[in-house]
């Protein structure tokens, strides 16, 4: 085979290439709630639409805290939140207390194909600003449902995986690590280059969760 | 005095008859086109009397052949060798009846069902909404056409009148009492509605039009056919009034199918649902209502209980295609012990329907599209997989939230320490290294009188791999494990 034919999947694997994708490319980013981290994004912020991968070393790293001011944002602008079998219970007092509108958010228990189906439906409804999912032993062609789920209901879907599925391709259009001691890095972002270093966040816990009279 | 008036204005009250000439027919053809598909093309008819040896009604194909109603069975088996048989089921008729009862309702509040052959409903009132006539009888025939009934159509300003004219010429439309009186001299007296005794004395008389009865002397026609008849006549012309008793609409909704033969796959049990589901919308749009949900009942053969699949949806639901939608994840998830001989479908509640906001570039608003989200995954998840979450006022942390099916939007009212975004529940013996304690301790203690009483010093720990854990020692426990309450995720 002549060198100059390399599979695009290939480039786009080895982040040599970016896929553009349909509609929602060219648009701003949606706003993280995280300065530094909006800087550092492509867009200005989360790409819009589309399916975000966190990835995780381990559980309890700061990963719902970081999406904290996106969900308590679009929920006040009306977006439903869906949480497909998170792997805790999500508990409301600390949601509450965050400012989170627990009347947006709804969490589905369910397993393997059932939650996959479920979060497609959310992505794909038009009716959630954002689906949080916890996928299992999940393929290529199951993100790339989801990815396309969220084009169409303009959602942002966020898919959390260990650290190790890094290894695997994804059609997701930004795979994030979620360091410990409120850093993240960036592994691909769709419209740019990833910053090769960590970015911090700025997660100062104490203070994000305090309780708000 | 006054020129005619600009537009077409009826007498009040102004009666609508929908007359069902094959009634017994039409209930069967649904009934069987619920379950398959169902040729209406070749000849068929139903049967009654002894040992069901005669034929009530035959469609068009057979009729063409010489069979008609009343005939022995074995004669008109010889004049049309293809006919397709089957007992009549006056439950199928009543049914349907019914159902035209409610359709009309959504037009009028004054429906009868006392002529057992017509549904009759006072359009007057109505028609200033419904109207003009003429549109308004096409929306009539084009619904219950797409539904599989035929009727015939015509108004005048009695009942009675408006059923015999509806038999002798469909889509009349008498406006007032002069008029009447003319079509009515004119009326075949054998569509006039009278018993048959008085029918067959008057013929053997020979009249043949109410008008040649009607020009009568009232007393010497008294004398002939009794008062009872005399006072029927007297409300078909208008001379006496003609209370009907009104239809009541039920307040819960329930139809049903039988089948021929057990049912038990899926996608054969989806064409009596639909046809179901389908006049269920129709009954809701007429009635101007929506459902919370509804119950699919699936029959078994002897001894086994009915299968019920509670289908309940997040915002009051009318539309056919979302309700099947619906219903159809429900029945995919569902497994049936055995396989089912009926499907009926209840509805308890049957609340007045709002609109939801409709603009014309956004089908539906985010809020309906947020109902139907969660009916979707409810019908197929169940209710308990698809839920919300609320806050509880209490101290203990386990116990200061639960699950809630509709959530209310609520500010928090709680100001204590930091709470971590992931609980465990139950604690579990904290496994993992701890680093540093990054705050506390918060004592929380609840008062005697809780159900399970806590003392409790809570630490927020940081674990040697990074983690943030929410961890509590019992108060007199120091020197035990760390027990994990949850995670600041």
């Amino acid at each position: 085979m002549p060198a100059a034919l390399v599979s695009l999947d290939a480039l786009i694997h080895q982040r040599r290439l970016w896929p553009a994708a349909g509609q929602a490319a060219g648009r701003p980013g949606e706003p993280t709630g995280h300065a530094d981290l909006d800087a550092a994004l492509p867009g200005g912020g989360w790409p819009p639409a589309s399916l975000l991968e966190l990835l995780l070393p381990m559980d309890g790293v700061g990963e719902l805290r970081l999406l904290l001011p996106t969900l308590v944002r679009l929920a006040r602008q009306g977006r439903s939140l869906l949480m497909v079998a998170p792997p805790y219970l999500p508990y409301a007092p600390a949601l509450a207390a965050a400012g989170l509108d627990l009347a947006r958010l709804r969490v589905v228990r369910a397993e393997g194909r059932d939650a996959l189906w479920a979060a497609e439906q959310g992505l794909r409804s038009g009716a959630c600003g954002v689906v949080l999912c916890w996928p299992q032993a999940v393929d290529d062609r199951a993100l790339r449902r989801l990815s396309v789920a969220a084009e169409q209901g303009d959602a942002l879907g966020f898919a959390f995986r260990p650290l190790r599925a890094l290894q695997q391709p994804s059609p997701a259009a930004l795979r994030m690590e979620v360091m410990p001691g409120g850093l993240v890095r960036l592994h691909k972002c769709r419209g740019g280059a990833a910053p090769a270093t960590p970015v911090a966040w700025g997660a100062t816990p104490s203070v994000a969760l305090r309780a708000v009279h | 005095m006054h020129a005619s008036p600009p537009s077409f204005r009826p007498a009040s009250p102004w009666w609508c008859a929908l007359h069902l000439p094959q009634l017994a027919l039409d209930a069967e053809a649904r009934h069987r086109r619920a379950l398959q598909a169902f040729d209406d093309e070749s000849p068929w008819a139903l049967t009654d009397g002894p040992q069901q040896r005669r034929v009530h009604a035959a469609n068009v194909t057979a009729r063409a052949q010489g069979v008609h109603a009343g005939q022995a069975v074995a004669s008109a088996q010889l004049l049309c060798p293809g006919l397709a048989l089957g007992a009549h089921q006056p439950v199928r008729d009543a049914a349907l009846r019914e159902w035209l009862a409610g359709y009309a309702y959504g037009f009028s509040a004054e429906v009868s069902l006392r002529e057992p052959d017509t549904v009759l409903f006072e359009a007057g009132r109505s028609l200033g909404l419904f109207g003009p006539w003429p549109r308004w009888q096409q929306r009539l025939r084009d619904e219950l056409a797409g539904c599989g009934v035929q009727v015939r159509i015509a108004c005048a300003p009695t009942p009675l009148a408006a059923r015999g004219l509806a038999r002798a010429h469909d889509g009349l439309a008498v406006a007032d009492a002069t008029q009447l009186q003319r079509l009515l001299a004119r009326l075949p007296l054998g569509l006039a509605g009278l018993p048959d005794d008085a029918l067959r004395l008057l013929e053997r008389s020979g009249f043949k039009r109410l008008g040649d009865v009607l020009a009568l002397p009232r007393a010497a026609l008294a004398k002939r056919i009794g008062p009872a008849v005399l006072d029927r006549l007297d409300r078909l012309v208008g001379r006496a009034p003609d209370p009907l008793p009104l239809y009541e609409p039920p307040t819960r909704y329930a139809a049903r199918l039988d089948f021929d033969h057990p049912l038990a796959d899926a996608t054969v049990l989806v064409f009596p649902l639909r046809r179901l589901l389908q006049e269920f919308a129709l009954f809701l749009v007429q009635r101007d209502g929506g459902v919370p949900g509804f119950r699919l009942v699936f029959g078994h053969e002897d001894g086994v209980a009915p299968t019920r699949l509670e289908v309940r949806l997040a915002a009051p639901e009318r539309d056919a295609a979302r309700l099947f939608e619906l219903a159809r994840l429900k029945l995919d998830s569902a497994r049936l012990p055995v396989p089912a001989v009926s499907l009926g479908l209840e509805a308890d509640e049957l609340p007045g329907f709002h609109p939801g906001h409709r603009d014309l570039f956004e089908a539906r608003t985010r809020e309906g599209d947020a109902g139907l989200l969660d009916s979707r995954l409810r019908a197929r998840l169940g209710d308990a997989a698809v839920q919300a979450l609320a806050v509880v006022d209490t101290h203990r942390p386990e116990a200061a939230w639960c699950w809630v099916d509709t959530p209310r939007t609520r500010l928090p009212a709680l100001a204590e320490g930091p709470r971590p975004l992931w609980l465990i529940d139950p604690p579990i013996v904290l496994r993992e290294a701890v680093a540093d304690v990054i705050a506390g301790p918060e004592r929380i203690e609840t008062a005697w009188w809780d159900e399970e009483p806590v003392r409790r010093d809570y630490y927020r720990l940081r674990t040697r791999g990074g983690q943030e854990a929410w961890a509590f020692r019992p108060v007199g426990g120091e020197a035990g494990p760390w027990w994990l309450h949850g995670w600041f995720a």
